[in-house]
């Protein structure tokens, strides 16, 4: 091969090559920040731009929010409406931190949206993970930020989208989607597949999604600025009058047990400390040992979300009523 | 403006030859040359284009004295030239550090600055003192300032070097044709590419594993201190790697050729050859203009061991204005030291040269990258197992005594194993130029950089700055 072809080869790559993956990513739109309604939403929404672009839209369709990490996405806000009177709108996000809740609510505040209530769910592992990078799925809504538009959707269109758009085409073209993010409705997760496989064949499902631990019972360093962090978004909440119900979630047991008790106790402690009205739904064994209620070890199904939501927003909520709720279901 | 951001690569750079290109062929050498020359200052004009102007005046100046110098050497002019290129560096680089020192060594509370530092500035302040020297030795011949101008702001270069000697580069300037041929082209993209793919795609993914211990570096326990130490190692290594072949690269496509500044740095076998690999023309620099003048090179073992120390001491500072890069600078200056003494006592077998050499390098970038020494005899500490050997829980649970698990918040355990598989690239691999000079345009070749090419664009949509830049 010349030199001159082999420069010809690799000028054209490169020019085309860039063609081709802006030209991808803003028609593919892996993250779904451009607005492109023409596939089916897929499994890499930008959550934390989408849900708040669609607050935006709507100013006064919703002024109480559920919130917290994924495993919130099952809880349903019309629920919540019913029980509270509110206008709820389900704003979790994926691996979602108190942090970024805080700072979302601020600016959406800030920009003369109505907060009166929050609802939140806490998890021990946004408290003992540091991000890592800048991840295309989670970068904040520019009113959140504080960064321009042009300089948020420019990254977007040279983004390591090609799985992710990939995965979006694919998803389109399948008889019936998988997942839905309820962005522009309720806000919630629809786990599709999921139930689908769960209604075939319950117990191969178990099977396949709740293998035993390979090793368990580590202690763990917990972050001090997550609990900074959670303890300043209390404040917050409370100087600007908004009421907030939280809870710690009832993950399956055998998560629990990757933690040591001492370190696990500890973390409560700590959260606590900050905010001792937080209800511990950790301490549901029965329902907590039972992989029929869960999607995976990580999050539970739609059964546990609502009956958290009507413990929670009655007068004295308590982990035994999810007890409860386990005995009256096996029955 | 980086190399690495889509700005630069799909409107900066192919503008910049565009207009390179039409200009020499339609107008001429010299026009060509002032789109060289226009391109640096927006360049550079795009980060902050008041510190142009900084640019713009020192080179008038340095000019001037070059001229006075080159026609009547003069040492007196000579120290006021340099004087006063060291004066701005310790102006913008070092007041508030000096002022910060005095501050806790007096009790006293006089307020910090803030000066924003010019970017770059010590890459081209030693390139300019350089040049003053040249021109008092008689080694300057070309005075065409337009030539000089593009040799300090000559964008490929001007950030983060390498630091040319005006000989070498000017030159090339002389010549009645500048457009490169083809086989300098390919050799240009080739380094475009190859720098860009270690960039983007490798150190910019190291880093995820540097900033948040570094800043935490009294929680890291065994595994997370050397993986943290080894994620920087290897970051710094393809980063500045990234940034010299690029630069080399792009330097290309203009038709011109600047010097190899980076060479396998982890292949050496003692301090004193990593320092012939590791920031080559910094090195040149260092060794011409102060080891050499110490008396290093000619005057027995300990005044060579001495000059090694006091020249590293002054090129740890010339990398920062902290106490952690003086150290940086001290240890590397034991080591050289060291190896001055020992080198003709023994010889340590190859494998072991370089496996002892880069432990060494290693302790001693911790120190580099610190916040503070607290932190960098933190990281040691827990390098060192005298904190305990705790690791995370997903591969090592079953390890015995002494080890016991712990959840991490830094690292799954994992990373270090591909961190090893990198380091061994990075020592038994060719690198770059030598697969530069041994190859022949192929098929294959031309794939292997279309893979990288693809690969880094899509890693393009979160550019981050080379390490070097804030030297």
């Amino acid at each position: 091969m010349s030199h001159r072809n082999w420069n010809l080869f690799v000028v054209a790559a490169f020019l085309l090559g860039g063609v081709a993956v802006v030209a991808f990513n803003y028609f593919v739109d892996p993250y779904e920040v451009f607005g492109h309604a023409y596939l089916r939403s897929g499994y890499a929404v930008n959550e934390r731009f989408r849900k708040v672009e669609h607050l935006l839209h709507e100013p006064a369709a919703h002024d109480s929010f559920i919130m917290g990490s994924s495993v919130m996405g099952v809880f349903d806000p019309n629920k919540a409406s019913q029980l509270s009177g509110r206008r709820y709108y389900n704003l979790s996000f994926l691996a979602g931190t108190p942090k970024e809740a805080f700072e979302v609510l601020r600016a959406l505040k800030r920009n003369g949206h109505p907060v009166k209530e929050v609802f939140f769910g806490l998890d021990f592992f946004t408290f003992y993970e540091h991000p890592k990078g800048n991840s295309s799925m989670a970068r904040a809504h520019p009113l959140v930020s504080g960064e321009t538009f042009a300089s948020f959707y420019l990254p977007y269109l040279f983004s390591s989208g090609l799985w992710q758009g990939s995965t979006r085409i694919a998803h389109h073209f399948q008889a019936s989607p998988s997942i839905l993010f309820e962005v522009d409705g309720t806000g919630m997760y629809r786990l599709y597949d999921y139930d689908r496989r769960i209604a075939a064949d319950h117990a191969q499902y178990i099977r396949e999604m709740f293998p035993a631990n390979q090793w368990g019972n580590a202690d763990v360093d917990w972050i001090g600025e997550r609990f900074d962090e959670f303890s300043e978004f209390c404040h917050w909440l409370d100087d600007n009058g908004i009421r907030a119900r939280f809870f710690i979630h009832p993950f399956y047991r055998e998560t629990l047990n990757t933690v040591s008790n001492k370190s696990y106790a500890e973390f409560k402690t700590r959260l606590r400390k900050i905010r001792p009205g937080i209800v511990d739904l950790s301490e549901a064994e029965a329902l907590m040992a039972n992989p029929y209620w869960y999607y995976d070890k990580r999050h539970y199904r739609p059964p546990v979300a609502d009956r958290i939501l009507d413990l929670m927003f009655s007068n004295a909520p308590h982990w035994r009523n999810l007890e409860d709720f386990e005995n009256d279901q096996r029955r | 403006m980086l190399f690495n951001s889509p700005v630069f690569l799909f409107a900066f750079l192919p503008c910049a030859l565009l207009a390179y290109w039409i200009a020499h062929r339609v107008h001429g050498v010299k026009s060509a040359q002032w789109v060289l020359l226009f391109a640096s200052c927006v360049f550079y004009g795009a980060w902050d284009w008041r510190y142009l102007l900084l640019l713009a005046a020192g080179l008038c100046f340095n000019f001037w004295m070059g001229d006075i110098l080159s026609r009547r050497p003069s040492k007196l002019i000579l120290c006021v030239g340099v004087a006063v290129n060291l004066a701005a560096l310790g102006y913008f680089k070092y007041t508030d550090f000096f002022i910060a020192s005095m501050n806790r060594l007096l009790g006293a509370d006089y307020a910090l600055l803030h000066i924003i530092l010019p970017l770059g500035i010590s890459f081209f302040i030693f390139q300019k003192i350089a040049y003053l020297v040249d021109c008092h030795r008689g080694l300057v011949a070309d005075r065409d300032p337009l030539h000089f101008a593009i040799f300090v702001m000559f964008f490929p270069q001007l950030i983060a070097g390498p630091i040319v000697h005006h000989a070498e580069f000017t030159p090339q300037l002389q010549r009645t044709r500048l457009l490169p041929d083809a086989s300098m082209v390919s050799a240009g993209l080739f380094l475009l590419a190859v720098g860009l793919f270690k960039k983007v795609v490798i150190a910019d993914w190291l880093g995820e594993y540097v900033a948040q211990p570094f800043a935490h570096a009294g929680q890291l326990q065994f595994l997370e201190a050397w993986t943290a130490a080894l994620a920087y190692s290897l970051q710094l290594y393809f980063d500045f790697s990234a940034y010299s072949e690029m630069a080399m690269g792009l330097a290309l496509l203009f038709g011109l050729r600047l010097p190899i500044n980076f060479n396998s740095p982890y292949k050496a076998a003692s301090v004193a050859e990593f320092w012939r690999r590791w920031h080559i023309t910094l090195g040149r620099f260092l060794r011409d203009y102060l080891y050499i003048p110490l008396g290093g090179s000619h005057h027995g073992k300990r005044r060579a061991a001495l000059a090694a120390l006091v020249v590293m001491l002054l090129g740890g500072l010339w990398h920062g204005a902290g106490w952690t890069f003086i150290l940086w600078g001290l240890m590397h200056g034991l080591y050289l030291a060291m190896h001055r003494l020992w080198s003709s006592r023994f010889t340590l077998p190859r494998p072991v040269g370089i496996a002892v050499t880069f432990s060494a390098i290693l302790f001693a970038w911790v120190m580099f990258r610190a916040a503070t020494v607290h932190d960098a005899i933190s990281i040691w500490q827990a390098m060192l197992g005298l904190k305990g050997f705790v690791l995370p829980p997903a591969l090592y649970s079953s390890l015995p005594y002494p080890f016991s698990v712990r959840f991490s918040p830094f690292i799954n355990g994992i990373e270090v194993w591909f961190m090893a598989c990198l380091l061994a690239f990075t020592m038994l691999a060719k690198n770059s130029h030598e697969v530069l000079s041994s190859d022949v345009p192929t098929r294959r070749s031309a794939a292997y950089v279309f893979g990288m090419i693809l690969i880094s664009i899509l890693a393009l949509g979160h550019p981050s700055t080379f390490l070097y830049f804030q030297f």
